[in-house]
Protein backbone atom coordinates (compact mmCIF):
# COMPACT_ATOMS: atom_id res chain seq x y z
CA UNK A 1 0.00 0.00 0.00
CA UNK A 2 1.58 3.31 -1.07
CA UNK A 3 1.43 6.04 1.53
CA UNK A 4 2.65 9.61 1.92
CA UNK A 5 5.54 8.24 3.99
CA UNK A 6 7.00 6.57 0.90
CA UNK A 7 8.14 9.92 -0.46
CA UNK A 8 9.66 11.19 2.76
CA UNK A 9 13.42 11.59 3.33
CA UNK A 10 15.27 8.81 5.14
CA UNK A 11 15.92 11.12 8.11
CA UNK A 12 12.19 11.79 8.55
CA UNK A 13 11.35 8.11 8.57
CA UNK A 14 14.14 7.40 11.06
CA UNK A 15 12.87 10.17 13.36
CA UNK A 16 9.39 8.67 13.06
CA UNK A 17 10.72 5.24 13.93
CA UNK A 18 12.44 6.67 17.00
CA UNK A 19 9.24 8.40 18.05
CA UNK A 20 7.25 5.18 17.71
CA UNK A 21 5.10 6.38 14.80
CA UNK A 22 3.81 3.10 13.35
CA UNK A 23 3.26 4.41 9.80
CA UNK A 24 6.68 6.01 9.49
CA UNK A 25 8.34 3.05 11.19
CA UNK A 26 6.74 0.65 8.72
CA UNK A 27 7.83 2.83 5.81
CA UNK A 28 11.37 2.84 7.24
CA UNK A 29 11.44 -0.94 7.55
CA UNK A 30 10.07 -1.36 4.02
CA UNK A 31 12.61 1.03 2.57
CA UNK A 32 15.64 -0.62 4.17
CA UNK A 33 14.77 -4.25 4.82
CA UNK A 34 16.36 -5.59 1.63
CA UNK A 35 19.60 -3.77 2.35
CA UNK A 36 19.73 -4.80 6.01
CA UNK A 37 18.84 -8.41 5.29
CA UNK A 38 21.30 -8.47 2.38
CA UNK A 39 24.18 -7.44 4.63
CA UNK A 40 23.22 -9.94 7.33
CA UNK A 41 22.62 -12.78 4.87
CA UNK A 42 25.83 -12.19 2.93
CA UNK A 43 27.95 -12.12 6.07
CA UNK A 44 26.26 -14.96 7.97
CA UNK A 45 24.98 -17.15 5.14
CA UNK A 46 22.13 -18.63 7.16
CA UNK A 47 18.63 -17.20 6.59
CA UNK A 48 17.31 -17.75 10.12
CA UNK A 49 20.34 -16.18 11.83
CA UNK A 50 20.37 -13.41 9.22
CA UNK A 51 16.73 -12.59 9.89
CA UNK A 52 17.43 -12.37 13.61
CA UNK A 53 20.34 -10.01 12.99
CA UNK A 54 18.27 -7.91 10.58
CA UNK A 55 15.50 -7.61 13.19
CA UNK A 56 18.05 -6.64 15.84
CA UNK A 57 19.42 -3.98 13.48
CA UNK A 58 15.99 -2.36 13.17
CA UNK A 59 15.54 -2.60 16.91
CA UNK A 60 18.85 -0.80 17.48
CA UNK A 61 17.90 1.86 14.93
CA UNK A 62 14.66 2.34 16.83
CA UNK A 63 16.45 2.63 20.19
CA UNK A 64 19.24 4.87 18.96
CA UNK A 65 17.44 6.99 16.36
CA UNK A 66 18.16 10.16 18.38
CA UNK A 67 21.90 9.43 18.27
CA UNK A 68 21.98 9.42 14.48
CA UNK A 69 23.98 12.41 13.19
CA UNK A 70 23.48 13.29 9.52
CA UNK A 71 26.81 15.12 9.43
CA UNK A 72 28.59 11.82 9.91
CA UNK A 73 26.95 9.92 7.08
CA UNK A 74 23.69 8.83 5.50
CA UNK A 75 20.93 6.96 7.31
CA UNK A 76 21.59 4.11 4.93
CA UNK A 77 25.29 3.92 5.84
CA UNK A 78 24.46 4.19 9.55
CA UNK A 79 21.94 1.38 9.42
CA UNK A 80 24.19 -0.76 7.22
CA UNK A 81 27.01 -0.39 9.74
CA UNK A 82 24.70 -1.42 12.60
CA UNK A 83 23.63 -4.53 10.68
CA UNK A 84 27.20 -5.34 9.70
CA UNK A 85 28.52 -5.07 13.26
CA UNK A 86 25.77 -7.35 14.53
CA UNK A 87 26.39 -9.87 11.76
CA UNK A 88 30.15 -9.95 12.42
CA UNK A 89 29.45 -10.51 16.13
CA UNK A 90 27.37 -13.58 15.24
CA UNK A 91 30.11 -14.86 12.96
CA UNK A 92 32.76 -14.41 15.65
CA UNK A 93 30.69 -16.30 18.21
CA UNK A 94 30.84 -19.35 15.99
CA UNK A 95 33.59 -21.83 16.61
CA UNK A 96 33.89 -22.92 13.00
CA UNK A 97 35.92 -21.02 10.42
CA UNK A 98 34.28 -17.62 9.82
CA UNK A 99 34.19 -18.05 6.07
CA UNK A 100 34.59 -20.80 3.54
CA UNK A 101 37.33 -19.57 1.18
CA UNK A 102 35.37 -21.12 -1.67
CA UNK A 103 32.63 -18.53 -1.06
CA UNK A 104 34.94 -15.57 -1.66
CA UNK A 105 34.91 -15.50 -5.46
CA UNK A 106 31.11 -15.32 -5.45
CA UNK A 107 31.16 -12.54 -2.89
CA UNK A 108 33.73 -10.53 -4.82
CA UNK A 109 31.74 -10.98 -8.00
CA UNK A 110 28.63 -9.79 -6.19
CA UNK A 111 30.24 -6.61 -4.90
CA UNK A 112 32.10 -5.72 -8.07
CA UNK A 113 29.70 -6.62 -10.84
CA UNK A 114 26.10 -6.06 -9.86
CA UNK A 115 25.70 -2.30 -9.57
CA UNK A 116 21.92 -2.34 -9.90
CA UNK A 117 21.50 -4.53 -6.85
CA UNK A 118 23.93 -2.94 -4.42
CA UNK A 119 23.02 -1.24 -1.21
CA UNK A 120 24.53 2.09 -2.12
CA UNK A 121 24.08 3.38 -5.62
CA UNK A 122 26.24 6.43 -6.27
CA UNK A 123 29.39 7.47 -8.09
CA UNK A 124 31.58 6.95 -5.08
CA UNK A 125 30.36 3.39 -4.73
CA UNK A 126 30.97 2.87 -8.44
CA UNK A 127 34.56 4.07 -8.07
CA UNK A 128 35.14 1.83 -5.10
CA UNK A 129 33.64 -1.16 -6.87
CA UNK A 130 35.85 -0.54 -9.89
CA UNK A 131 38.97 -0.27 -7.74
CA UNK A 132 38.07 -3.43 -5.84
CA UNK A 133 37.82 -5.23 -9.18
CA UNK A 134 41.30 -3.99 -10.08
CA UNK A 135 43.02 -5.13 -6.89
CA UNK A 136 45.32 -8.13 -7.14
CA UNK A 137 43.19 -11.14 -6.16
CA UNK A 138 45.01 -11.85 -2.86
CA UNK A 139 44.47 -8.23 -1.74
CA UNK A 140 40.81 -8.25 -2.77
CA UNK A 141 40.30 -11.46 -0.83
CA UNK A 142 42.09 -10.10 2.24
CA UNK A 143 40.06 -6.88 2.13
CA UNK A 144 36.81 -8.86 1.82
CA UNK A 145 37.71 -11.24 4.64
CA UNK A 146 38.64 -8.40 7.00
CA UNK A 147 36.15 -5.76 5.86
CA UNK A 148 33.10 -7.94 5.18
CA UNK A 149 33.58 -10.96 7.44
CA UNK A 150 35.51 -9.20 10.21
CA UNK A 151 38.35 -11.72 10.12
CA UNK A 152 41.64 -10.87 11.83
CA UNK A 153 44.95 -10.92 9.96
CA UNK A 154 45.80 -14.13 11.81
CA UNK A 155 42.59 -15.83 10.65
CA UNK A 156 43.23 -14.64 7.10
CA UNK A 157 46.80 -15.95 7.23
CA UNK A 158 45.52 -19.37 8.34
CA UNK A 159 42.75 -19.44 5.75
CA UNK A 160 45.08 -18.42 2.93
CA UNK A 161 48.02 -20.44 4.26
CA UNK A 162 50.41 -17.47 4.17
CA UNK A 163 52.60 -15.86 6.88
CA UNK A 164 50.90 -13.40 9.22
CA UNK A 165 53.00 -10.53 7.85
CA UNK A 166 51.78 -11.27 4.34
CA UNK A 167 48.14 -11.19 5.42
CA UNK A 168 48.66 -7.86 7.19
CA UNK A 169 50.37 -6.35 4.17
CA UNK A 170 47.55 -7.47 1.89
CA UNK A 171 44.93 -5.82 4.10
CA UNK A 172 46.99 -2.64 4.38
CA UNK A 173 47.83 -2.32 0.68
CA UNK A 174 44.33 -3.25 -0.49
CA UNK A 175 42.62 -0.79 1.82
CA UNK A 176 45.04 2.03 0.95
CA UNK A 177 44.26 1.57 -2.73
CA UNK A 178 40.52 1.56 -2.10
CA UNK A 179 40.80 4.70 -0.02
CA UNK A 180 42.82 6.43 -2.72
CA UNK A 181 40.09 5.60 -5.22
CA UNK A 182 37.40 6.81 -2.86
CA UNK A 183 38.99 10.01 -1.62
CA UNK A 184 39.61 12.25 -4.66
CA UNK A 185 35.87 12.62 -5.22
CA UNK A 186 35.48 13.58 -1.59
CA UNK A 187 36.71 17.08 -2.32
CA UNK A 188 33.82 18.33 -4.44
CA UNK A 189 31.23 16.11 -2.82
CA UNK A 190 29.08 18.53 -0.87
CA UNK B 1 57.80 -0.84 34.59
CA UNK B 2 54.93 1.34 33.47
CA UNK B 3 56.73 2.47 30.37
CA UNK B 4 54.66 1.92 27.26
CA UNK B 5 56.23 0.53 24.16
CA UNK B 6 55.43 3.44 21.88
CA UNK B 7 54.22 2.83 18.38
CA UNK B 8 55.69 5.01 15.64
CA UNK B 9 53.61 6.54 12.83
CA UNK B 10 55.21 4.14 10.36
CA UNK B 11 54.39 1.19 12.55
CA UNK B 12 50.89 2.52 13.05
CA UNK B 13 50.38 2.89 9.29
CA UNK B 14 50.94 -0.86 8.93
CA UNK B 15 48.07 -1.57 11.33
CA UNK B 16 45.77 1.36 10.47
CA UNK B 17 43.57 -0.55 8.04
CA UNK B 18 43.06 -3.41 10.50
CA UNK B 19 42.16 -0.94 13.24
CA UNK B 20 39.75 0.91 10.92
CA UNK B 21 38.01 -2.36 10.00
CA UNK B 22 37.73 -3.39 13.64
CA UNK B 23 39.87 -6.51 13.27
CA UNK B 24 42.92 -5.48 15.27
CA UNK B 25 43.13 -7.32 18.59
CA UNK B 26 44.92 -7.52 21.89
CA UNK B 27 48.13 -5.73 22.63
CA UNK B 28 48.57 -4.43 19.08
CA UNK B 29 45.15 -2.80 19.26
CA UNK B 30 45.95 -1.23 22.62
CA UNK B 31 49.20 0.20 21.33
CA UNK B 32 47.55 1.53 18.17
CA UNK B 33 44.82 3.23 20.20
CA UNK B 34 47.45 4.78 22.48
CA UNK B 35 49.21 6.16 19.42
CA UNK B 36 45.94 7.56 18.06
CA UNK B 37 45.43 9.49 21.26
CA UNK B 38 48.54 11.47 20.54
CA UNK B 39 48.57 11.73 16.75
CA UNK B 40 46.07 13.85 14.83
CA UNK B 41 47.43 12.85 11.41
CA UNK B 42 47.04 9.15 12.10
CA UNK B 43 43.51 9.75 13.45
CA UNK B 44 42.52 11.28 10.12
CA UNK B 45 44.14 8.38 8.29
CA UNK B 46 42.08 5.87 10.27
CA UNK B 47 38.90 7.89 9.85
CA UNK B 48 39.29 7.80 6.08
CA UNK B 49 40.00 4.08 6.10
CA UNK B 50 36.96 3.49 8.30
CA UNK B 51 34.71 5.41 5.90
CA UNK B 52 36.17 3.37 3.05
CA UNK B 53 35.35 0.22 5.00
CA UNK B 54 31.77 1.40 5.45
CA UNK B 55 31.49 2.06 1.74
CA UNK B 56 32.76 -1.45 1.12
CA UNK B 57 29.98 -2.91 3.24
CA UNK B 58 27.59 -0.67 1.30
CA UNK B 59 28.48 -2.62 -1.85
CA UNK B 60 26.90 -5.80 -0.54
CA UNK B 61 23.88 -6.92 -2.54
CA UNK B 62 20.38 -6.22 -1.29
CA UNK B 63 18.40 -9.42 -0.67
CA UNK B 64 14.66 -9.85 -0.22
CA UNK B 65 14.01 -10.97 3.39
CA UNK B 66 11.74 -13.94 4.16
CA UNK B 67 7.99 -13.37 3.88
CA UNK B 68 6.47 -11.63 6.87
CA UNK B 69 9.73 -9.99 7.89
CA UNK B 70 8.34 -6.48 8.21
CA UNK B 71 5.42 -7.71 10.32
CA UNK B 72 7.79 -9.50 12.69
CA UNK B 73 9.98 -6.41 13.00
CA UNK B 74 6.98 -4.20 13.79
CA UNK B 75 5.79 -6.68 16.41
CA UNK B 76 9.25 -6.75 17.94
CA UNK B 77 9.13 -2.96 18.26
CA UNK B 78 5.67 -3.09 19.79
CA UNK B 79 4.33 -1.21 16.78
CA UNK B 80 2.48 -4.06 15.16
CA UNK B 81 -0.81 -3.15 13.55
CA UNK B 82 -3.91 -4.80 15.01
CA UNK B 83 -2.86 -7.92 13.23
CA UNK B 84 -4.74 -9.12 10.17
CA UNK B 85 -4.88 -12.53 11.77
CA UNK B 86 -4.57 -15.50 9.44
CA UNK B 87 -8.16 -16.42 10.16
CA UNK B 88 -9.91 -18.68 7.69
CA UNK B 89 -11.81 -16.76 5.03
CA UNK B 90 -15.51 -16.51 5.69
CA UNK B 91 -17.42 -17.12 2.50
CA UNK B 92 -20.13 -14.55 2.03
CA UNK B 93 -18.90 -12.48 4.94
CA UNK B 94 -17.34 -9.73 2.91
CA UNK B 95 -20.35 -7.53 2.27
CA UNK B 96 -18.55 -4.64 3.95
CA UNK B 97 -16.06 -4.58 1.14
CA UNK B 98 -18.59 -3.89 -1.55
CA UNK B 99 -18.45 -0.16 -1.07
CA UNK B 100 -14.69 0.08 -1.37
CA UNK B 101 -14.37 -1.61 -4.74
Amino acid sequence: MGTAADGMPDETLLAGLGAGDADLALAFVRRFQRIVFGVAMTVIGDPAAAEDVAQQAFEQAWRHAQVYDSRRGSVRAWLTTIAHNLAVDVLRARTSAPVDPDDLPALLTAVTETPERVAVANDRAAGLRRELGRLPAPQARAVAMAGIYGMTARQIAETEDVPLGTAKTRIRDGMQKLRAAYLPENVDDE
Amino acid sequence: MSEVNEMSCAEFADAAAELALGVLTGRERARALAHLDRCEACRENVRQLAVTGEELVGLLPAIEPPAGFETRVMERLGLGAPAPAPAPARPGGSAWRAGSA
